[in-house]
């Protein structure tokens, strides 16, 4: 069944025609090409599909159109363009936090949704924070030095609690 | 072939629309998503067709009152973390479930109406003796949650109805535990857990409750073997630690399957609530 859905993505008001139980990681990819968005284990499990839903973060693999109905969805190429994003790129890139890259893209919205929550976290809050997004070659260390290298580089910017978008 | 979806816009067109077709009520989706793998690209697992209802303003909210906290079925188990008034032992099973993005979609109502065996909020909701609101177009009721809980993805739901809110009664518990055995954070299925609550005053125990989840096909609760704690002094209720564990040790009925053994689960669960009844009765 196709149906006009309609949802704000990147700060840009769009509509489609499409089945209301379509993926929205297929929507992204496949409608749009927003291709920074992984997919990995397809079941939750991996983060590499992560996306904010009207500032939530889910697995865009678990959700289905009909849940997105005008709603505010931000990929990673829409994060692209606030300087909290630089402020994490730079993170990753000095703890040499990425290898593949695979990951990278939810690693770094994870990062993004566990700062606005605690600006500053312990390791233990790190971990728990990032719990949902799986890495198969860097290591989870650097990945926390990453975050923390983050916060240390620039995390005035989240205790405002406001994006910049 | 496409599945037909409906996307009512309020719970009357819902409960209206429900009674007419075998629907397949869809909430955060993180249970159904799993089930209907198969859903890239095409959606063609989906055989029944499907109503969205987690984006329904009634079905979204938590309320309260003096007795009884009121939680809609559609609030995410996120949301239920996040408000004030939610029991403290629920909370600790909510935060060892899953990762947060999960925590962000999956809803609770979603989380007791799939039944699973190893769904972390029923031994909780069965301790805290919360009841179900069942809603259809023509029809309210309201169980207790150990009664529309029948088994393994089994429960009491009628065609044409939903579970539209999970009602707690309102208490304080001194000493709470949840405490669960699972494999790996970010995906943890639970092989078990235990529940606890217990509240001591002066020197008596007046209140004692324990759930034992995923064991059994159904969560465990007995009132019968929680009573003989009950109205106790602690040095007695010390005395009878041994008469209560060997009265829970009947009731597990674990089975062995791909995340542990029988034996670990029942002894592991013994062992747990063993160590939570000393502690607990030592602390005052
Ligand atoms: C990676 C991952 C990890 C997980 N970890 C855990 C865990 O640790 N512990 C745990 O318990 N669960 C876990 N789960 C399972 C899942 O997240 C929960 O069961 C969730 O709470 C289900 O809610 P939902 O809204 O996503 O349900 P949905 O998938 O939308 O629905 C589940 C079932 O409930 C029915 N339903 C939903 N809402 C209603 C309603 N209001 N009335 C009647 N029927 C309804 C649906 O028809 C369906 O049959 C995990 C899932 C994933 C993907
Ligand atoms: S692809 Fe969505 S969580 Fe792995
Ligand atoms: S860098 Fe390769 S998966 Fe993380």
């Amino acid at each position: 069944m196709q149906i006009e859905i309609k949802f704000n993505l990147n700060g840009e008001d769009v509509s489609i025609m499409t089945d209301p139980v379509r993926r929205l990681l297929d929507v992204l990819r496949e409608d749009f090409k927003l291709t920074g968005v992984k997919e990995g284990c397809s079941e939750g499990e991996c983060g590499a599909c992560v996306v904010f839903v009207n500032d939530i973060l889910v697995n865009s693999c678990m959700v289905p159109m009909a849940n997105v109905i005008n709603k505010k969805v931000m990929s990673i190429e829409g994060f692209k363009q606030t300087k909290e994003f630089e402020v994490i790129e730079k993170g990753f890139l000095e703890a040499g936090a990425v290898q593949c890259g695979f990951c990278t893209p939810g690693m770094i919205m994870a990062t993004e949704n566990l700062l606005r929550n605690i600006s500053n976290p312990s390791v233990e809050e790190i971990k728990e924070g990032l719990s949902g997004n799986i890495c198969r070659c860097t290591g989870y260390q650097t990945i926390i030095e990453a975050v923390q290298l983050t916060v240390k580089d620039g995390g005035e910017l989240w205790k405002s609690n406001l994006t910049s978008l | 072939m496409e599945v037909k979806s409906y996307i009512p816009i309020d719970l009357e067109d819902c409960l209206g629309e429900l009674g007419n077709e075998n629907y397949w009520l869809f909430a955060g989706g993180t249970d159904l998503m799993i089930r209907k793998r198969q859903w890239h690209g095409a959606s063609r697992k989906f055989v029944r067709p499907v109503m969205f209802i987690n984006d329904l303003k009634e079905l979204n909210g938590i309320e309260s009152d003096d007795d009884y906290i009121y939680i809609k079925a559609c609030n995410s188990l996120a949301e239920v973390y996040e408000n004030d008034e939610a029991p403290e032992i629920l909370k600790k099973a909510i935060v060892s479930m899953a990762n947060p993005e999960i925590r962000n979609m999956a809803t609770i109502g979603g989380n007791v109406a799939n039944a699973a065996k190893v769904g972390d909020t029923l031994p909780v909701l069965f301790l805290l003796d919360a009841r179900v609101e069942l809603r259809s177009k023509n029809e309210k009721r309201i169980r207790k949650i150990s009664d529309f809980i029948k088994g393994k993805y089994q429960t009491d739901l009628r065609k044409g109805e939903l579970l539209y809110q999970i009602i707690i009664p309102k208490k304080e518990y001194d000493i709470n535990m949840f405490y669960k055995v699972g494999s790996r954070q970010g995906d943890t299925l639970s092989k078990l857990s235990v529940s606890c609550t217990m509240n001591i005053e002066n020197n008596f125990v007046n209140d004692f409750r324990v759930a034992f989840g995923a064991i059994n096909n159904k969560s465990i609760r007995d009132r019968y073997i929680e009573e003989k704690l009950i109205n106790k002094s602690v040095s007695e209720a010390e005395g009878l630690i041994y008469t209560v564990l060997n009265g829970y040790q009947d009731l597990l009925y674990g089975d062995n399957d791909k995340r542990s053994t029988k034996r670990y689960r029942e002894e592991t669960a013994i062992k747990i609530l063993h160590k939570f009844l000393k502690e607990a009765l030592n602390e005052k």
